[in-house]
């Protein structure tokens, strides 16, 4: 929290996280806003919430259920439509690495070389 | 000069043997043609939701509820934000703080026979990433890369150990402990071959018997226990050198080359770390409920902890034996049942444990698609103890037992087995045989032993190995010391 109430946000930092290249007056407009909603959204801080059940859903539901049984998948062809790019049976993407920099450690990531 | 003490801590994550995947009804099955298992869920698509495969949370229960777990009251998937292609979403549902079971422990033997518990952080329920093909020999090399999403939505659990594992062989004790429970559950295949199990390493040295701990290293996607070996041997000798000459150790994720046999630093950006941690907002949080819980815990099965303990206790097995035969359903459950027709367990154990293991070997098959029944071993025996086979023929029996799956005693019949116990008989081969060796049994009057087996050898021979042994040793001092 600033000194004016509102909330530092490092514009920069974020448009990387999500991949966005902003020109600058973007970032200067996009800071102003997003600051906006934070500081918005931090009014709730003012509310005594002492004896409060901390929540993580507004949901007013529990345990929702598939049973594990196979419906029909997607044909590839439907699958792969709408893809930018593909090669054979598979989506295609850009090189994942840009020079000098380190893989992302994704959760598969057992990453197979083609031979 | 400092002694170092390493300190790993391992995260396995096993695939869940669910029909379909974990937020959608795409099946599982391994190796279909790329890209026919997806659909708008798993492929990501705006506007779909998911829904939680209630048999994936069971498996991950039935995980908890082996290894001594807690299993939470309130359970929440949260979102882990990040970008790679094989993430089709642009996030994973994954756990953090209210994952489905926490605390709990993997019991292992260690090297001098004493039990450890290695503690478990918490197990956590979480999807699959899909596969990347890299277009290059390498992924520094690769001009563009393929992407199969078959096995993007796939459940797993990730196991957390505590950081308490201080020794290579303490690290794969704990991981062939984690499987074998995982397969006697039934919640994994485990096929590291297929990618169903995997394991991060981390690992950091510490003076011996301090209670610091050292920067430590992380090691990510090892797909075999024979890869983690080697990056922990490597791992222990590089940080010994390094912090010998007086470096320090990066705090670091590092990846391993199989093939040179080395790690090399990912140097990573900050930023590729900052998950922002979310709860998932689509998913209504779960809430078991101590019912259901007890139900899971009925079905489990004996675990192998405990079955070796009954072995060892209920049965004076060697703990050597105890421990090999737990350790494998199959044959624990053979050994279990052959017990039900034959009372000595030290002779079933030898059984399996060297012939019935052997053919095994040799065929490439395993315990549970043995042709014979735990039934036919127990009469097997038996007709040993009875004095109608020697333990040499029975070998001879077992074997076809186990290719044609005869029950023995038709064998021994069909064959003409039956061990000659006949004192008469045996009496009239001895003396012509003792008459004319006269050396031999001269030697064995001056106490040389061997030349007793000589004897033995040529009755043997002359009955193609049916003479009851102990009966023709028997006859033969007699025949020979009795004719001074
Ligand atoms: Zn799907």
């Amino acid at each position: 929290m600033g000194a004016d109430g509102r909330s530092q946000v490092d514009i920069g930092h974020l448009a990387t996280l999500a991949r966005l290249n902003l020109k600058p007056e973007e970032c200067a407009k996009f800071q102003e806003q997003i600051e906006d909603i934070l500081a918005y959204v931090d009014k709730l801080s003012q509310l005594n919430v002492d004896g409060v059940e901390p929540m993580t859903t507004a949901l007013p539901m529990i345990n929702v259920f598939r049973d594990d049984t196979p419906h029909e998948t997607l044909s590839r062809d439907e699958a792969m439509r709408n893809a930018p790019d593909k090669e054979g049976a598979f989506f295609k993407v850009p090189r994942i690495i840009q020079d000098g920099e380190a893989p992302d450690d994704g959760e598969g990531g057992d990453s197979n070389a083609s031979k | 000069m400092t002694t170092w003490e390493p300190v790993i801590g391992l995260e396995v994550h096993a695939e869940l043997a669910t029909r379909t995947k974990l937020f959608c009804a795409c099946p599982t099955e391994f190796g279909a043609e790329p890209n026919t298992l997806v659909c708008p869920r798993c492929l990501g698509m705006p506007g779909t939701l998911p829904v939680l495969n209630k048999q994936a949370l069971e498996f991950a229960i039935r995980a908890g509820l082996a290894f001594d777990c807690q299993i939470a009251e309130h359970i929440v998937f949260e979102r882990k934000n990040y970008f790679y292609p094989d993430l089709s979403k642009g996030y994973q549902i994954s756990q953090l703080s209210q994952a489905v079971a926490t605390g709990g422990q993997v019991n292992i033997v260690t090297d001098d026979g004493n039990e450890k518990q290695i503690h478990i952080t918490q197990i956590q329920l979480e999807e699959e990433a899909g596969k990347s093909i890299h277009g290059g020999a390498t992924i520094r090399e690769a001009t563009f890369t393929l992407e199969d999403f078959n096995r993007c939505g796939i459940p797993l659990i990730e196991i957390i150990s505590e950081p308490e594992m201080h020794s290579v062989e303490e690290a794969k004790a704990y991981l062939e402990k984690l499987k074998t429970v995982l397969l006697y559950i039934g919640v994994s295949d485990c096929k590291m071959e297929e990618g169903s199990l995997r394991c991060d390493v981390n690992i950091s040295l510490r003076e011996a018997g301090s209670d610091r701990l050292g920067r430590r290293a992380e090691i990510k996607n090892l797909n075999s226990f024979r890869a983690v070996v080697n990056v922990l041997e490597y791992e222990i000798q590089r940080q010994t050198e390094l912090l010998n000459s007086g470096g320090t150790v990066a705090r670091e994720t590092r990846t391993w080359d199989e093939g040179r046999g080395e790690s090399f630093s990912m140097r990573s950006k900050e930023e590729a770390h900052d998950y922002r941690f979310f709860p998932e907002p689509d998913l209504a949080p779960v809430e078991p409920g101590q019912a259901w819980i007890a139900e899971i815990k009925a079905t489990l099965p004996e675990l192998p902890d405990i079955k070796r303990r009954r072995y060892v206790e209920e049965y004076g097995l060697p703990l050597y034996d105890a421990e090999l035969i737990s350790g494998n359903r199959e044959m624990a459950d053979f050994f279990d049942k052959t017990l039900q027709y034959y009372k000595d367990p030290k002779a079933i154990s030898n059984w399996l444990m060297g012939e019935v293991s052997r053919l095994n070997n040799q065929a490439e098959t395993g315990f549970d698609k043995l042709r014979f029944s735990p039934q036919q071993l127990g009469e097997l025996l038996a007709m040993i103890d009875n004095g109608q086979i020697s333990t040499k023929i029975a070998k001879t029996v077992l074997e076809e037992m186990f290719a044609s799956g005869t029950a023995p005693a038709s064998i021994v019949e069909a064959r003409g087995l039956m061990q000659i116990s006949d004192q008469g008989a045996l009496e009239t081969m001895i003396n012509s045989l003792v008459d004319a060796n006269p050396g031999p049994a001269e030697d064995y009057r001056n106490g040389r032993d061997k030349a007793l087996g000589f004897f033995v050898g040529q009755i043997m021979k002359e009955t193609k190995g049916r003479a009851n042994p102990v009966l023709v040793t028997d006859l033969l001092k007699e025949a020979i010391l009795g004719k001074k």
